[in-house]
């Protein structure tokens, strides 16, 4: 985790920009898991989740639910010493599914940071770039992902590459967009502003520009996280040797349903987990904005 | 003595810098039949080291004459020079405070203010005394690191008052800066703005909509016109000071100036009125007469 947290950290230049004025080490930290929904009420939502699953499945046994897997036999497989499809929490094979998924989603993920903030910022400074780039970019924006899997299983040999490459280019057209989209939404009077002070061009972008998108970056980067995990297991079901995505269609095609639930449930789990993570990386660097609208306090 | 205060003392053999010479400028904006010409044959002059307040009839051009010294836009004809050069573009001793807030929101309230030496490359030693120095006198001292979303909207007009004076610029132009502020907050900004350039004198341009405002504050009232701008009529506001909203309430002088000013405004806003009459009466004739 902690992996993710320090590459997207290194990787985008508008993060590190924004450190050369850094934001008062208050107690910002804890913040955003105050923001997030409370404990308590949150437990209640999940237990009446759980409860109408096991209702259905294995109490009343509704007409099409009947062959889904139950509750009770999923958590029982789930935490059982010996699996009877062969996973569970006290397998090494669990693990290896897990680390797979999260090192391609790291690679994936940091790479489309890396290059689609910058030429995000770019895009949206310079009008010449944007005309002579934008159009091809949203050309290839609306392409679904996997239409683009012979294309990447041509382009690389071998499933990792290409899974990787997958996931890839989900994450990154929207950390593009939402780039561009946040430095065209700053107030052109503060970039006036700024001009009127003497800043150069160069600094305008620096302490301007970078921090003025900051905000709509960081949303990129979590609807990016998303659709990350989305493209990986749908690349993993394609062409793949180990990760979530290829656990869950081989116990599809296994007839092994419980594994199938544990599958989904750990993905639920470890993409909700990264997103807290680009949340709590975000609200980190942007303490002005957390105290500005009062979630804070 | 202030730091900022000494820097000036040390300016103050020269001759006072900052006079503004407008030579028969004329500004359009848009093409074709979109064109719309905001300023003709306008000359004008603001002198140095005085409070000169531009008012006039909404849409009247106050901000493109704003602009055009402060080198955001070029004029088409004429000329604009600054201490006798041609303004060509915006430079630091011609600073704008705008009508809607720019702060920078991701800057603490200190970092807003030492923004311009920090971007001049001055360092952090240099720039804590201004820095501290601009922020008490604008009585913002214990806020220095809060950011510009946790302030009220008079406190941040004052930062903006802080960030553009640090620089000590020779010009300061003002558009509007106390717009959108509540009755009794502006009526204190006013006041406070006074105190202010009493200690720190330089040339102003002032522009509001306010003739309450424009009377308490200015040394010269200039009165434009309707579009294209032109000076209406320019007068010289000799009310001894500190003034303030009470005295002015009784003050004869304050008030013929007001009423005259009044009139003079009143004439220029019916005209853009009476301009819009005329040209859909104008249509109607045509419409009516084709059929």
């Amino acid at each position: 985790m902690t992996e993710i947290d320090a590459k997207a950290l290194g990787a985008d230049g508008a993060v590190r920009t924004a450190s050369a004025f850094p934001p008062t080490p208050t107690t910002v930290a804890r913040r955003p898991f105050r923001a997030s929904p409370k404990l308590p009420l949150s437990l209640v939502g999940f237990a009446a989740f759980l409860l109408a699953w096991h209702l259905a499945v294995e109490v009343w046994r509704l007409p099409r639910f009947a062959k889904l897997p139950g509750l009770v036999e999923v958590f029982v497989e789930w935490t059982s010493t010996d699996p009877m499809y062969g996973v569970s929490l006290f397998t090494a094979e669990y693990y290896q599914h897990i680390l797979v998924s999260l090192k391609r989603i790291v690679a994936a993920f940091s790479a489309a940071t890396l290059l689609g903030v910058p030429l995000g910022l770019l895009l949206g400074w310079s009008q010449r770039f944007r005309e002579y780039v934008f159009p091809v970019f949203e050309t290839l924006r609306p392409v679904p992902i996997l239409a683009w899997v012979p294309i990447s299983i041509i382009l690389f040999s071998g499933a990792e590459t290409s899974v990787v490459f997958l996931t890839f280019i989900a994450a990154f057209f929207v950390t593009t967009l939402n780039t561009m989209t946040g430095v065209q939404s700053i107030d052109p009077s503060v970039v006036r502003a700024a001009r009127c002070l003497g800043a150069s061009p160069r600094q305008i972008f620096r302490h301007i520009v970078a921090p003025g998108a900051l905000p709509h970056i960081f949303t990129g980067l979590q609807v990016s996280m998303g659709v990350s995990w989305f493209s990986l297991v749908a690349a993993e079901m394609v062409s793949g040797e180990f990760g979530l995505g290829y656990l869950i269609n081989t116990a599809y095609a296994k007839i092994q349903y419980p594994t199938i639930a544990i599958g989904m449930i750990t993905l639920g789990a470890v993409g909700y987990a990264s997103s807290a993570l680009v949340r709590l990386v975000g609200a980190r660097l942007m303490a002005w904005r957390l105290r500005e609208i009062g979630v804070g306090r | 003595m202030s730091a900022v205060a000494e820097r000036r003392a040390s300016d103050q053999t020269a001759a006072p810098r900052g006079r503004i010479d407008l030579h028969r400028v004329a500004k359009t904006y848009g093409q074709g039949r979109l064109a719309k010409t905001v300023m003709e044959d306008c000359s004008l002059t603001i002198e140095p080291g005085r409070l000169n307040v531009v008012i006039g009839p909404s849409g009247c051009g106050k901000s493109t004459l704003l602009r055009l010294i402060a080198g955001f836009d070029q004029p088409d004809a004429g000329a604009v020079t600054a201490d006798g050069s041609p303004v060509r573009g915006p430079a630091s001793d011609r600073l704008m405070v705008f009508q809607e807030s720019a702060l920078f929101d991701w800057m603490t309230v200190y970092e807003n203010v030492a923004f311009a030496l920090r971007a001049a490359g001055r360092g952090s030693r240099d720039i804590a005394p201004l820095a501290k120095d601009v922020l008490e006198r604008v009585g913002l001292a214990a806020f220095k690191e809060k950011y510009p979303g946790q302030l009220s909207g008079g406190m941040q007009r004052r930062v903006e008052l802080a960030r553009a004076l640090i620089n000590d610029p020779a010009v300061m132009l003002l558009d509007e800066p106390f717009r959108g502020l509540d009755a009794m907050t502006r009526g204190l900004m006013q006041e406070y703005f006074l105190r202010l350039y009493a200690d720190n004198p330089r040339t102003v341009v002032f522009v509001t909509t306010e003739i309450d405002e424009a009377i308490l504050i200015a040394d010269r009232l200039i009165i434009l016109s309707n579009v294209p701008a032109r000076v209406r009529w320019l007068v010289e506001i000799d009310l001894p000071r500190p003034r303030t909203v009470a005295t002015l309430y009784e003050d004869d002088r304050a008030n013929d100036i007001k009423r005259e000013a009044i009139e003079v405004l009143h004439e220029e806003a019916m005209k853009s009125f009476r301009g819009a009459f005329r040209e859909r009466a104008s249509k109607e004739a045509v419409t009516a007469g084709s059929k």
